[in-house]
């Protein structure tokens, strides 16, 4: 009987870094909007989907003007409740925080924000039209991905869990991220507002999970 | 459709202003550092490992209810100075050295080197100075945000003005800025790079960098 031999098979493949979802074009910064609802009696993801989030609105552009500028010059921007702030990168303590997100669990104040409202958004969108409260949605802490990228696409990724407690089903049409600003109380405004036609349907029980995904393309 | 898109202008002027040259082409230029910088003030939560400039790596830090400097692109021209200035607490006064000139805003480089998502830096920076082969480093400026239903902008822009006594080839151009480490220091941290192709400023003539961020919903 011929001896047992052991042999090696070498293969040699190259392991290209894991491709990074995104429907941005190259040269483009913006996000990518995912949504996912899990059942978590039966484990399984009901609905999933993934679109280009497509309102980075004014506040947005602004924050990011007083930022790269140092500015200490005062730019008047429009809160979420349609007062007008002045905001700038004064020194501490005067004026800090910009682009902050973390919300905590049940904060509908900042952090990502769900709402019904179904109307288009535009630039000088400072709200989300029709808040969700948390009692018919529990709103999770935020919590984040830390920055990654491959060989085209850069991100990291804001995700909150929205856990449907309302007793019926609940369609989601609207998504926003809210930043907050200290200029001696917490001020908050909207950064990106985004709308979906028809919706996304959270069965009562269920849980919406939301994904923005900051990216870039080269 | 909504987006955010860069345009990159560069200029030639001569030695009385006069334009010379003008082309824009879009910049495809963000890249990892981008978010590595702007990821602590979004999450409020450190990062680690991060290779600034020199390629050495950093943390990048949070400091809970301050002002940071992460994405500062703003800067004095030259290379660096001194100031005398209190530091944020207000306790002391000593000299510090911003960070600025060379190493902060729009920086021009002479490599043409792919721009890949991991790049640190630009490939072969240009030095601010008046020696051969530098060119002299203007501030940079971060002004015109305007907004026109469905778009908004501003502009980056900063001068470079070549006194070497010989041409300068600038093929390549990007963003630097500081990341804070939570530790009373800063590094700087290449956020942007773009191949311009060629452009060849010759002695007594300024170039003319632009960075337009534009939102269109």
């Amino acid at each position: 009987m011929p001896r047992a031999q052991v042999g090696l098979n070498c293969q040699l493949k190259k392991v290209e870094p894991e491709r990074i979802h995104s429907l941005l074009e190259p040269g483009e910064l913006g996000a990518m909007l995912d949504l996912k609802v899990f059942d978590p009696k039966t484990g399984k993801i009901t609905e999933q989907l993934s679109k280009k989030a497509e309102s980075y609105v004014k506040q947005f552009l602004q924050m990011l003007f007083i930022k790269m500028g140092a500015s200490v010059d005062v730019i008047s921007m429009t809160d979420t409740g349609g007062v007008a702030r002045n905001v700038s990168e004064a020194s501490y303590p005067t004026s800090y925080t910009i682009f902050e997100t973390n919300a905590a669990i049940t904060d509908v104040n900042y952090g990502i924000i769900i709402g019904t409202g179904s109307t288009a958004p535009t630039i000088n969108d400072n709200k989300i039209e029709t808040l969700i409260a948390h009692a018919t949605m529990n709103y999770s802490a935020v919590t984040f991905g830390a920055p990654a990228a491959d060989n085209t696409t850069s991100q990291f990724t804001i995700t909150r869990n929205f856990a449907n407690v309302s007793g019926g089903a609940v369609t989601v049409n609207e998504f926003a991220l809210y930043t907050r600003h200290w200029d001696g109380a917490f001020r908050y405004f909207c950064l990106i507002r985004d709308v979906i036609g028809g919706g996304i349907a959270v069965p009562n029980g269920q849980t919406l999970t939301v994904n923005y995904r900051l990216q870039a393309v080269l | 459709m909504g987006k955010i898109i860069t345009k990159l202008g560069l200029a030639r002027y001569d030695s009385d202003r006069q334009l010379i040259e003008k082309r824009t082409q879009p910049s495809r230029s963000w890249i990892k550092h981008f978010f590595d910088v702007t990821f602590p003030l979004f999450a409020q939560q450190q990062l680690t490992n991060i290779p600034d400039v020199g390629a050495n790596n950093r943390t990048m830090g949070t400091l809970s209810g301050s002002p940071k400097p992460n994405l500062m692109v703003g800067s004095p021209g030259g290379s660096v100075q001194q100031i005398l200035a209190a530091k944020w607490n207000g306790y002391s006064i000593n000299y510090y050295t911003p960070l600025s000139g060379q190493n902060n805003g729009i920086i021009v480089g002479s490599n043409n080197t792919a721009v890949t998502t991991g790049d640190n830096a630009l490939n072969t920076r240009i030095n601010h100075g008046v020696a051969a082969g530098e060119l002299l480093y203007g501030g940079t400026e971060i002004f015109g945000l305007t907004f026109a239903n469905p778009n908004g902008s501003f502009t980056i822009r900063r001068f470079f003005e070549n006194v070497s006594g010989g041409d300068v080839t600038v093929q390549e151009c990007g963003i630097y800025c500081p990341g804070w480490n939570a530790a009373e220091y800063t590094y700087q941290f290449c956020i942007a790079r773009d191949i311009t192709g060629a452009i060849v400023v010759a002695t007594t003539e300024i170039l003319e960098v632009t960075y337009t961020v534009q939102i269109t919903v």
